[in-house]
């Protein structure tokens, strides 16, 4: 199909009339077309007001229902930022541009829609229990070197197995450096030819404010400054990435933000690195 | 009474609430169980008014809606508020598996019949049920503003989960003029709505 065609494909694909295999076509072009990813985005909002003006109160059971299963159901991971699905539209994917707010990759998570489901993903915050996926790793590399890999990988979660692979290839690259960070017992594990870091640590204390979290920066050679991702502890444990060229940035600093973060740092530097 | 004074001011309590919806989920992304319970008063009915607009079924429309909501909390980690709302994102959700489950449940035969039976007299359009606030009064009087084809063909896709070959075939249009009709419609809807992009 021409793109011309594809393009013309934008109303039809915003209110779901695309066909299995035509949808997975359409998004393979979201992918490498800017123009049509703007005009899904815009028609997805636009469907999404005349959605949400025909509310109808839901069943009084559904509530408590919902609440029951959510306690039970693990989160995703957030999204790699080079992963392909990355470029559709407002369906829960990262943006390819984004310096890098996003743990690691799941391929089985990462459907071009987005939207399915993985399967057998039961374990309560597997993503953030970067202990395990440490710990695991080691493992990973032992069962590696005698051949017996998939032995060990299948005990794992598969947030997990991804997260620790997306920081042993970090931590294992040729070029890679640790940094000590003043923020509980933290350190950053760059490369630059993976063009990624990881901020690991444990004891790390909980932001001064409540509901306040910490969030990354790169400090570029220039003085710019761009925003990583943010990241609050659990059990005093952190995990973060960041993504990109990291080549001209000279130090990563740590400050707190608002939950959601922010464009640019507006809190105190709680702790700084020079790379 | 309280109704009018809450919409007196157009617009402004729609776009606060959205920003709190946006709030929420980024909390949510962080797997805050609380921002979740916060989040569900300002989305659920949105998710269950389009689940039973698409199913046309009480009971299952309760069932799509359960999914959508825990998915919501399942893949909030991957909201991207830079690349749109949270309530576009969970209406995208819903929709998804809305139209999902109609296809897998139902023929096209009998998804014209359910719509048939939940629209007597073809009173069931968009632009007769939107009814509340002012964000409802804006969007019909976007809906208005289509053409009576455009229309059409919106609701066949948007609301009977019919594939936009299934809008061709039902209206015995050509499948270039059913995609123009949707794509045109949603068009002038987004410039009529003044949604930004």
């Amino acid at each position: 199909m021409s793109t011309e065609n594809l393009h013309a494909l934008t109303g039809a694909y915003a209110v779901d009339g695309l066909e299995p295999a035509e949808r997975a076509a359409f998004e393979e072009h979201l992918a490498t077309c800017p123009e049509c990813r703007d005009e899904v985005a815009g028609l997805r909002e636009t469907v999404a007001k005349i959605a949400a003006a025909v509310e109808v109160t839901p069943p009084a059971g559904l509530r408590g229902r919902v609440l029951a299963e959510v306690a039970r159901t693990a989160q995703w991971t957030p999204d790699v930022p080079d992963a392909p699905a990355a470029a559709l539209g407002s369906a829960g994917t990262a943006d390819l541009a984004a310096p890098g707010a996003a743990a690691t990759a799941d391929p089985a998570a990462r459907g071009s829609s987005g939207i399915a489901p993985p399967p057998g993903r039961r374990q309560p915050a597997a993503w953030r229990r970067w202990a395990a996926a440490a710990a695991a790793a080691v493992l990973l590399v032992a069962g590696a070197v005698a051949g017996g890999l998939a032995v060990h990988q299948h005990q794992l979660d598969q947030a997990a197995a991804s997260q620790q692979a997306h920081m042993m290839l970090i931590a294992t690259a040729p070029d890679a450096v640790s940094h000590a960070v003043a923020l509980g017992t933290s350190h950053v594990v760059m490369s630059q030819t993976m063009g990624a870091a990881a901020l690991v640590g444990e004891d790390v204390p909980m932001p001064g404010h409540a509901g306040m979290a910490y969030q990354l920066w790169m400090v570029h050679s220039d003085g710019s400054t761009a925003p990583g991702p943010t990241f609050v502890p659990d059990h005093g444990q952190v995990l973060a990435f960041v993504a990109g060229d990291l080549s001209s940035v000279t130090s990563l600093t740590i400050t707190e933000e608002p939950a959601h973060g922010s464009a640019a740092p507006t809190g105190a530097v709680v702790a700084s690195v020079a790379l | 009474m309280d109704d009018h004074r809450l919409h007196a001011v157009p617009g402004e309590q729609g776009s606060s609430g959205a920003q709190v919806a946006d709030t929420l989920l980024a909390q949510v992304a962080r797997g805050d169980a609380g921002a979740f319970e916060r989040l569900y008063p300002l989305v659920a009915g949105a998710v269950y008014g389009l689940a039973l607009r698409v199913v046309r079924n009480h009971a299952l429309a309760e069932e799509v809606s359960q999914e959508v909501l825990v998915d919501v909390w399942r893949q909030a980690p991957r909201f991207d508020r830079t690349r749109g709302s949270a309530m576009s994102w969970v209406l995208t959700i819903a929709h998804r598996r809305a139209v999902d489950r109609v296809r897998r449940e139902a023929s096209q035969a009998d998804r014209a019949a359910r719509a048939a039976a939940l629209a007597p007299d073809g009173q069931d359009g968009v632009a007769d049920q939107v009814e509340r606030g002012w964000e409802a009064a804006r969007v019909h009087h976007a809906m208005v503003r289509l053409t009576d084809p455009q229309r059409e063909a919106i609701e066949l896709a948007f609301f009977s989960g019919y594939t936009h070959q299934e809008v061709a075939g039902v209206l015995g249009i050509p499948l270039g003029t059913a995609k123009t009709r949707i794509r045109d419609g949603l068009i002038r809807l987004r410039d009529v709505l003044g949604v930004e992009r």
